[in-house]
């Protein structure tokens, strides 16, 4: 299906989005009544049995946009970037992707601890929708940039988080996505690993692209991303230049540690 | 131009105002047309399955001395040990014990691995399902894909007591590779079913688990139905050696009995018909559920 837009720039179009997550909680039904029910919006909004895991998201991102996403434990990051590629089905709304889509969300990536790199390289390209061609012709980059040498002959297992990090990091952009979805996986990097994947980002966006990425780290999403979204409890706080969405989040009282430390 | 894939969330569009039994025909329609979307779109992925399930009997062997090798000798074992406890007691008269067991063998480790491994289909999967956008049932065809390459190497086991066998191939014998088609064609939609069975009610690859023991003596793997007597209709009401018996009868110099074809085709179609439904009924659900 071709997506027809007025303008031609965006690339992610979410309108109104909502996603409701099925749960086998049945609050309402518990002990004590409905009167015991959650005071969680979020477990409440959508009616019993229901999780609101998402709340009237809507957001453009046009070509060249990197955005970080930056909210509390449970605020719907993981959710809205799943949702985005395609893995969650939206409960209400819109959610429009022009390209292919890309996603690390995990730098396990499906990878087999048994097997050695270069079959882990074949087994996550070809679940990224790789054909064998397109495969050995990415291989080369892959290895250049994951830059594990002569490890890439042994099984994962004998690898470190970072070094799995960075095999997965290494495939997951290798092949070459108009939207690249990450979920906090640079925790394990280490500083340098860092500077070769904001490289390699530049170089992935150079081709008019979108990122994506989810992390609690300031410095990441002030180093990699142009633009953040704010989510809470599954509602969109705020969509802006980073700096400005950063500041926002970072003074509003209720993700203030120091704070919510005083008040409990 | 870059590949354009556009998505767009569709709220279900089938509730307005038909009759209701027209509305149900529908929504079956529907769902039978979803599923052949669902089976279609795993189906095209095979370089990503089949290199899955080739991985995954590599990576079974590591470390190993003899490799792959342990299949062939799991199975010989199994064999040579049947044929030795149980051919006097069970078969005396019957020149062609050891091939019968070989291929029943060989048929059940593919069967209940199907089953068993099937329940869990999705559930194994978890991980991968919400981290990449695939089509859902490359990973019950990864299952499958594993299984077959196994099978393909036990049978080798059957070619080993070949020459134990008194049999004349008959040009009926290729009936056996019908037999086999429609094996292989039922686990095509089978562990997908079981895959959605097991991830929306848990207890089902425990329940799974606990019966293909027993079931293993009540299939004629090893013993034959005639010699049961009175009890043959053990055999008679389990599907599974209607299934043997197609795919083994023709290789030992028989044809199977119409009753067998009849009951493995029906279950084939009629499987294969539930699946597509209920594949295409749940298909968005199967996330949520892991």
């Amino acid at each position: 299906m071709v997506v027809t837009s007025f303008d031609s720039d965006v690339v992610l179009e979410v309108r109104n989005l909502r996603l409701d997550f099925p749960t086998p909680l049945r609050l309402g039904a518990k002990k004590g009544g409905p009167a015991a029910a959650s005071s969680d919006p979020r477990l409440t909004a959508a009616g019993p049995g229901k999780l609101r895991g998402l709340d009237d998201v809507s957001f453009t991102a046009r070509r060249g946009d990197r955005i970080g996403l930056i909210g509390r434990n449970g605020a719907g990051k993981s959710t809205l970037l799943r949702t985005l590629a395609g893995i969650y089905p939206p409960s209400a709304g819109i959610c429009r992707a022009t390209g292919r889509i890309s996603t690390l969300f995990s730098s396990a990536l499906g990878l087999s601890a048994e097997a050695t790199g270069y079959e882990n390289i074949h087994l996550g390209a070809t679940l990224l929708g790789l054909d064998r061609a397109a495969i050995e012709k990415a291989l080369p980059e892959i290895v250049a940039f994951c830059d594990l040498g002569d490890f890439l002959d042994l099984p994962i297992r004998t690898y470190s988080a970072g070094m799995r990090t960075r095999l997965g990091f290494a495939i997951a952009t290798s092949i070459r996505p108009d939207i690249l979805l990450i979920d906090e996986v640079f925790g394990t990097g280490d500083r340098h690993f860092r500077a070769k994947a904001k490289q390699r980002i530049e170089e992935v966006m150079a081709k008019a692209n979108v990122l994506m990425l989810a992390s609690h780290s300031d410095g990441v999403i002030r180093g990699m991303c142009t633009k953040a979204i704010w989510l809470e409890q599954g509602k969109l706080m705020a969509f802006g230049p980073v700096d400005e969405v950063l500041e926002q989040y970072n003074q509003d009282p209720s993700t203030d540690v120091e704070a919510s430390a005083e008040a409990s | 131009m870059p590949e354009v894939a556009g998505r767009e969330s569709q709220a279900s569009d089938l509730h307005h105002d038909h009759p209701p039994a027209a509305l149900a025909n529908a929504r079956l329609i529907e769902w039978l047309r979803a599923g052949f979307e669902v089976f279609a779109s795993a189906l095209l992925r095979w370089p990503t399955w089949l290199r899955l399930g080739w991985t995954d009997f590599q990576v079974a062997h590591r470390r190993t001395v003899i490799g792959p090798l342990w299949q062939v000798v799991q199975v010989g074992i199994w064999v040579v040990g049947l044929t030795l406890v149980f051919r006097q007691a069970l078969a005396a008269k019957e020149p062609n014990y050891m091939a019968y067991v070989a291929i029943g063998v060989v048929l059940w480790n593919f069967m209940s691995a199907s089953i068993t491994q099937g329940a869990n289909g999705f559930v194994r999967h978890a991980g991968l399902i919400r981290d990449i956008n695939n089509p859902i049932l490359i990973y019950p065809f990864r299952i499958l894909a594993n299984n077959l390459i196994k099978m393909a190497v036990q049978a080798s086991v059957i070619l080993m007591v070949w020459p134990t066998t008194t049999v004349a191939l008959q040009p009926t014998a290729l009936l056996s590779i019908v037999g086999l088609a429609l094996v292989v064609l039922t686990a095509v939609w089978a562990i997908p079913l079981l895959a959605l069975i097991g991830v929306r009610f848990r207890d089902t690859s425990h329940a799974f688990q606990a019966v293909m023991r027993f079931l293993f003596f009540a299939t004629p793997v090893f013993w034959m139905p005639s010699g049961l007597g009175q009890r043959d209709y053990i055999a008679t009401f389990n599907p599974l050696a209607h299934y043997l018996s197609v795919v083994r009868d023709p290789l030992l110099g028989g044809t199977a009995d119409p009753l067998s074809w009849a009951v493995v085709i029906g279950i084939t179609l009629a499987g294969g018909l539930v699946s597509l439904i209920a594949l295409g009924r749940f298909r968005r659900e199967i996330v949520f559920w892991l």
